[in-house]
């Protein structure tokens, strides 16, 4: 049996993707991305680990193929062979990862604004790169790309001196048919927020410092499930720390069509329990309306947000899940004291300009003036006689103008229409994401102007 | 009440609480205002393109498919991209882009505007926009026909604090009705960015075009 011939097969086969790889790659280094610098060295990275291959596969040569005659030695050549090809074929799952983050096929604005606040959050940000871009069939998520490629790929095919140059590679992904719906994105900064525990170590910090204590925690709850659950309430109170309720309206549009509120998934704690949770965090942040009641736009959340309130409380939650074993309330229960130190920590770990806070230009001003007569309220001028200073909307600000807007005006719940073509809110609805789109822009802008000082 | 408004009266427009004069966001002050008497605006992140290697002419009589067939057409031959602050938009001698401003404007009903280009630019053979006219009422992001007219390839800087066109407003008379155009009053957010040409929308277009079609296929019949 020539053996030789069968591996000279797999490795010709290998060679062909690799210049392939190659070309894409050399294509890629022409394109524009919304994060130059992460997509710009994962390019690198990836043209390098290709190049090793490429001298790797360099090395069966024909003399090769025609020494290996038994058995053994192709298993062993085999092997390696098979190696290469199985990092070639994750190489395309990164670069697939790139093609989609180019200008052309993911939406600018969303992206500098995570930028600048993961720029001002995450220590070392220099050390620090995220990509964000779109999935074809995954939801809003986050994904370490920097361990799976240092634990998978073969290292002598590896620049470590190269990944040694940043500490994290992060991807946050958004489903690409919301591409244009920068109401749902504000679930982006709930992604961001897994990497600031990460960065902190607060999950760690809270284990050690909370959960170690409590002696009573049944065997059946295993410890990992509580330390996933511990990272998702950790994300939903980082996200509502900078955005407040605007978090939970774009976690009730996006996530309700996953899965049924009360399930829990192994990573995710149910949604109801989630929105229990955020609920606290609205209060200890101070973030929910009730000071502003006397405008119309503040009362109507405010119902909605008590009616929340009341069906997620845990008496009630407890009768409601009472299905899952264990009951995902006791884990919540557990996990309390965790939680009241992790608002403490996180909420003065991020800067208070970042911190949403409710104020009466938010009803008065950017609800009414701008949103309702679709102007996008994108910066606030102070009011002095000068009129000089022109402040940009925090990202907070905008949000909650626009998903009150959204939430109190145009999906107020009353009967069903006949149909949903003539209903008139479709076409405002779109119109919306609109207004948010370009607001958001002139506020990248407005940032750097205020950089540049011009 | 009459001729161009001066910087002083932009000023009053724009504070006033009745049926203000809106701009968004508020790159403007006083002083520079009253110095000026006109509004600058800068240029936005959206451009469009016109795809000259897959159509041979723009023509809409020879589809023969109505309004819908005509409006395909036009998308074949428009590209919209996004040029951000860190690109430069490279407009080539003799090429047509059209831009939009990067503010986003709400006339109030009784003040129209004109958009013209600046001498700095004008010199450099830049036309920014030969539609330049804005009624009253009118909602969003101007569109801009840029034009190089010189003779060397210009970089244009979208997002940037540079102004590449000017806005002048005049008082509108009594007794003029508002404007009631698809970017007035009625509808409630304009144009976010520049938008293609609807010639073909026009009910005295699409008449002429049939009728043009029918005398074709019928010369003797009408």
């Amino acid at each position: 049996m020539p053996w030789g011939s069968v591996l000279q097969a797999l490795v010709n086969q290998a060679v062909k993707r690799s210049d392939y790889l190659q070309d894409r790659l050399e294509e890629l280094q022409s394109k524009r991305f919304n994060n130059a610098e992460p997509s710009h060295f994962l390019i690198k990275i990836l043209d390098n680990i290709n190049n090793n291959i490429r001298r790797r596969l360099a090395e069966f040569t024909q003399e090769k193929f025609q020494t290996i005659l038994d058995f053994p030695t192709y298993l062993d050549n085999l092997d390696l062979a098979k190696v290469y090809a199985n990092t070639i074929h994750d190489i395309y799952e990164y670069i697939f990862l790139i093609e989609t983050s180019t200008v052309e096929s993911s939406p600018p604005a969303i992206i500098p604004a995570i930028e600048r606040i993961a720029r001002k959050l995450i220590p070392v940000p220099d050390k620090f790169h995220i990509l964000i871009c779109p999935s074809l069939r995954g939801w809003y998520a986050y994904k370490d790309l920097l361990t799976p490629m240092s634990s998978n790929f073969p290292s002598d095919i590896l620049n470590e001196d190269k990944l040694k140059e940043i500490k994290y590679l992060f991807v946050l992904n958004y489903p690409f048919f919301l591409k244009h719906d920068m109401l749902c994105h504000a679930s982006l900064l709930h992604e961001l927020g897994h990497l600031f525990i990460i960065a902190n170590d607060l999950a760690g910090q809270a284990w050690e410092k909370k959960i170690k204590e409590i002696k009573e925690i049944p065997r059946e709850i295993s410890a990992q499930k509580i330390l996933y659950f511990l990272t998702e309430y950790l994300a939903d109170i980082f996200a509502v720390c900078l955005i407040g309720p605007a978090f939970l309206f774009a976690l009730l549009e996006a996530a309700s069509p996953l899965a049924s509120p009360d399930q829990q998934t192994g990573e995710h704690p149910p949604l109801l329990l989630r929105i229990r949770n955020i609920l606290d965090t609205l209060d200890v942040y101070n973030q929910r309306f009730t000071r502003f009641v006397n405008f119309d736009f503040a009362k109507k959340a405010e119902k909605f947000l008590d009616s929340l309130n009341q069906f997620t409380s845990l008496d009630n939650l407890r009768d409601v899940l009472d299905e899952e074993t264990p009951n995902p309330v006791e884990i919540y229960r557990y996990l309390e004291p965790a939680l009241v130190w992790a608002k403490k920590e996180i909420g003065e770990k991020i800067p208070h300009s970042l911190h949403f806070s409710p104020t009466e230009e938010l009803f008065e001003t950017y609800i009414k003036k701008f949103v309702k007569q679709g102007i996008p309220p994108s910066a606030s001028r102070d009011r002095d006689e000068k009129g000089k200073k022109v402040t940009p909307l925090s990202l907070g600000e905008l949000l909650n103008a626009v998903w009150l807007y959204q939430v109190v005006e145009l999906q107020n719940p009353g009967p069903l229409k006949p149909s949903v073509e003539k209903s008139p809110h479709t076409g405002k609805l779109r119109d919306l994401r609109r207004l948010t789109q370009l607001a958001i822009q002139q506020i990248e802008v407005l940032h750097l102007y205020e950089n540049a000082k011009v | 009440m009459g001729g161009a408004l001066s910087g002083g009266e932009i000023w009053e427009v724009l504070r006033r609480p009745e049926d203000p004069l809106e701009i968004m966001p508020p790159l403007y002050n006083k002083r520079g205002l009253l110095n000026a008497n006109v509004l600058d605006l800068r240029l936005g992140q959206q451009f469009i393109f016109m795809r000259k290697a897959e159509l041979s002419a723009l023509t809409f009589g020879k589809t023969s498919l109505g309004k819908k067939g005509s409006n395909i057409v036009l998308r074949r031959f428009y590209e919209t991209i996004c040029i951000g602050y860190n690109n430069d938009l490279v407009l080539h001698p003799g090429e047509l882009v059209l831009g939009a401003t990067y503010e986003y404007l709400k006339l109030p009903n009784d003040l129209m505007a004109y958009i013209i280009g600046r001498s700095s630019w004008g010199r450099l053979g830049l036309v920014i926009a030969t539609a330049i006219v804005i009624h009253p009422g009118f909602k969003g992001c101007p569109t801009l026909e840029l034009i190089n007219d010189g003779n060397i390839p210009l970089h244009l800087f979208p997002e940037a604090p540079i102004p590449i066109a000017q806005i002048t407003f005049h008082w509108v008379g009594p007794g003029q009705k508002p404007y009631r155009g698809r970017y007035s009053e009625n509808q409630w957010v304009g144009p976010t960015g520049p938008g293609y040409s609807r010639i073909h929308i026009g009910e005295v277009f699409s008449k002429w075009i049939k009728f043009r079609e029918r005398r074709a296929s019928h010369p003797h019949a009408i």
